[in-house]
């Protein structure tokens, strides 16, 4: 079973998301911070991070920077999910090292299929 | 200076009586009137000579400006215009003087103090015994104006974004209950949760559009323009639509002429705009068919959408690209558009230089229009390098340009032949294009040459850049036993480095 890691600093993402998940099949990690993300992120080693862009203290950019310098979890592909459509390029986070973008409001179709393809890419 | 100050007033009348002297009736109006109007009126007037001189100037640009009369004979009139709006205002002023035919401009004003004012107005020649003699213009400080259209702009920005998340939330959590993943659901009650649900998806698209709307009037989108396939990019569309189409029971037909239309858009911009189009017309069409026309005229390629639905009333049609403008609404369920989607195609339409136009007749049927240039290399070329610019202007970071010249290029076409060259030019700028790594990159070719533009890059990190691309060409090359025989020289300009405009930069291009 696939382990799937989403950091968010809004719980009802959290629980939305992360039953949407469960229900597919998914082992479902949580955090609610960018520094509780990166601690559960080396002690589970998920086959995915849903990161949430917009954070207080430590956003999504600096949590995907952390990930990547630190070889434990480099190799971790990061779907960053986001409000922000006017701050947030998918080319400039791919280019920090993020897979791809979701961007809200999404749908459980779409949430899946990124899911989907981003864990059958890696595998 | 001062000599020419008392010398002056006489002409100035003279100047502004034979400029304003007939009224709208041909009457002419007296010049204590005129004289009145230019003391009295809250636009800044300026007479000045192209050259910079400031020769004279209303109450209200003094008041304005902060300066004084002394102060006239020391100024010029690059002293107002705001430095990034210099070389603009020179090319106006300079255009105007040459024809004589009046010109708008708009740009920012700096005041003695410092202060800057946002200036929007009209520059027009003056004649002295039928010669030119110098300039008048008329400026409105609009400032303000400008700063409420900001603060709505970000307004809706920052609304857009905070109704994101909480509409995830309650889309999520209502599809999760309608999915019966908490529990049975009887059908009455999923009826409900999918009326919800469709009205939360209409919020998304409203939300989506009005972002869409407000980064448009902003003038926060930039284009992303590639050279393209117009006739394969519309069928794409049209496939994307086959499902609705059978489903309506209808049709949609084809007629591309030439068959193969390649031009530089931004082809997701232009999906939307072909999206927005095709989906107004099956909305409103419940029998017969729809049909797709793709045409190339004078310099155009031109898309026309027709159909056989239920037309826009001949009053209507003024109202079809304003915003939230919605009419032949029907009353009970179905899909609701926002009354945005017309405004934002045509202002994507117009982002290209193009323009867009709906005809309808009631009952029989509405066709919608839109034309986009088909640039010449170079044409686009120039205007990709200017709006990198803006860009790099606005970031204050600089732009890198590498350039591949393809060496002996006539001796080539006469070895290779005409076509076969140019189909290795076309190949190696969709290898470049596939290698850049960022959406802002873009190589574009033109007849003997490759530019690749790089926004936000310093010259050193250009040449890393030229590099990996030209071990990609050579390997090409190489595969397809080009080589010997195309040989490529590379060179790297820099903006704002080495030249500071965009003149310099082509005349460095093409040196």
């Amino acid at each position: 079973m696939k382990k799937i890691l989403i950091i968010d600093d809004e719980p009802q993402i959290l629980l939305v998301v992360g039953t949407r998940l469960k229900v597919n099949g998914y082992t479902v990690v949580t955090a609610l911070t960018g520094e509780q993300g990166i601690k559960r992120a080396k002690k589970e080693l998920p086959d995915l991070i849903l990161l949430d862009h917009v954070m207080p203290e430590m956003d999504g950019g600096e949590v995907l920077d952390y990930l990547q310098k630190d070889p434990i979890t480099k190799h971790i592909p990061v779907l960053i999910f986001t409000a922000n459509v006017k701050e947030v390029k998918v080319g400039e986070v791919q280019m920090r090292g993020a897979v791809d973008c979701l961007f809200k409001p999404f749908t459980s179709q779409q949430l899946l299929a990124k899911v989907k393809e981003v864990l059958d890419k890696k595998t | 200076m001062k000599k020419r100050s008392r010398k002056q007033p006489k002409l100035k009348k003279k100047i502004l009586s034979s400029e304003l002297s007939l009224g709208p009736c041909g009457k002419p109006f007296e010049e204590r009137k005129c004289h009145n109007f230019c003391q009295l009126t809250s636009d800044m007037i300026q007479v000045f000579k192209a050259e910079g001189a400031i020769l004279d100037a209303n109450p209200a640009w003094f008041q304005a400006l902060e300066y004084s009369n002394q102060d006239l004979s020391q100024l010029t009139v690059f002293h107002i215009v705001h430095p990034k709006d210099k070389k603009e205002a020179e090319d106006i002023f300079l255009a105007v003087l040459r024809d004589g035919k009046p010109r708008k401009f708009q740009g920012t004003f700096v005041g003695k103090s410092g202060k800057e004012l946002k200036v929007e107005g009209a520059v027009s020649r003056l004649l002295h015994q039928g010669k030119p003699y110098a300039l008048s213009g008329i400026f409105h400080d609009v400032t303000r104006h400008k700063h409420y259209e900001h603060l709505k702009d970000e307004f809706i920005s920052t609304v857009s974004h905070e109704l994101r998340t909480p509409l995830t939330v309650v889309r999520e959590g209502v599809s999760q209950v309608r999915d019966e993943l908490l529990g049975p659901v009887p059908d009455d009650q999923k009826a409900l949760l999918d009326m919800v649900l469709q009205n939360s998806d209409r919020l998304a698209r409203i939300i989506e559009e009005l972002l869409d709307v407000s980064r448009l009037e902003a003038g926060q989108v930039r284009l992303h323009r590639r050279l393209c396939d117009l006739a394969v990019v519309v069928r794409e569309v049209v496939e994307n639509f086959k499902i609705i189409v059978k489903r309506k029971n209808l049709e949609i037909f084809t007629d591309f002429s030439p068959e193969t239309i390649e031009i530089y858009i931004d082809r997701d911009k232009i999906i939307q705009v072909l999206n927005h189009l095709l989906n107004n017309a099956l909305k409103f069409t419940d029998q017969g068919h729809i049909k797709i026309h793709l045409r190339v005229r004078e310099g155009f390629a031109e898309c026309k959408i027709s159909d056989t639905g239920k037309g826009i009333s001949p009053k209507d049609i003024p109202l079809a690209f304003q915003k939230f403008s919605q009419f032949d609404r029907e009353v009970g369920p179905g899909d609701r558009g926002t009354g945005l989607g017309l405004s934002i195609c045509k202002k994507l339409v117009e982002l290209h230089h193009g323009r867009v136009k709906i005809e309808s007749v009631p009952a029989k049927g509405t066709t919608a229009t839109f034309l986009l240039p088909q640039y010449t290399h170079r044409e686009f070329f120039k205007d990709a390098i200017a709006q990198a610019m803006s860009r790099c202007v606005d970031k204050g970071s600089p732009l890198s340009i590498i350039i591949f010249d393809i060496l002996d290029f006539e001796a080539l076409e006469k070895k290779l032949g005409v076509r076969q060259v140019e189909r290795i030019v076309l190949k190696m700028e969709k290898i470049i294009n596939g290698a850049l790594r960022r959406v802002v990159d873009v190589a574009i070719k033109d007849t003997k040459a490759i530019m690749v533009l790089l926004p936000d890059t310093p010259r050193e990190s250009a040449f890393i850049a030229l590099g990996r691309i030209s071990q990609i060409l050579e390997d090409y090359l190489i595969r397809e036993q080009m080589t010997p025989g195309v040989e490529l020289h590379s060179s790297v300009v820099c903006f704002p480095q080495e030249a500071k405009t965009l003149e310099e930069i082509l005349d460095k291009i093409y040196a």
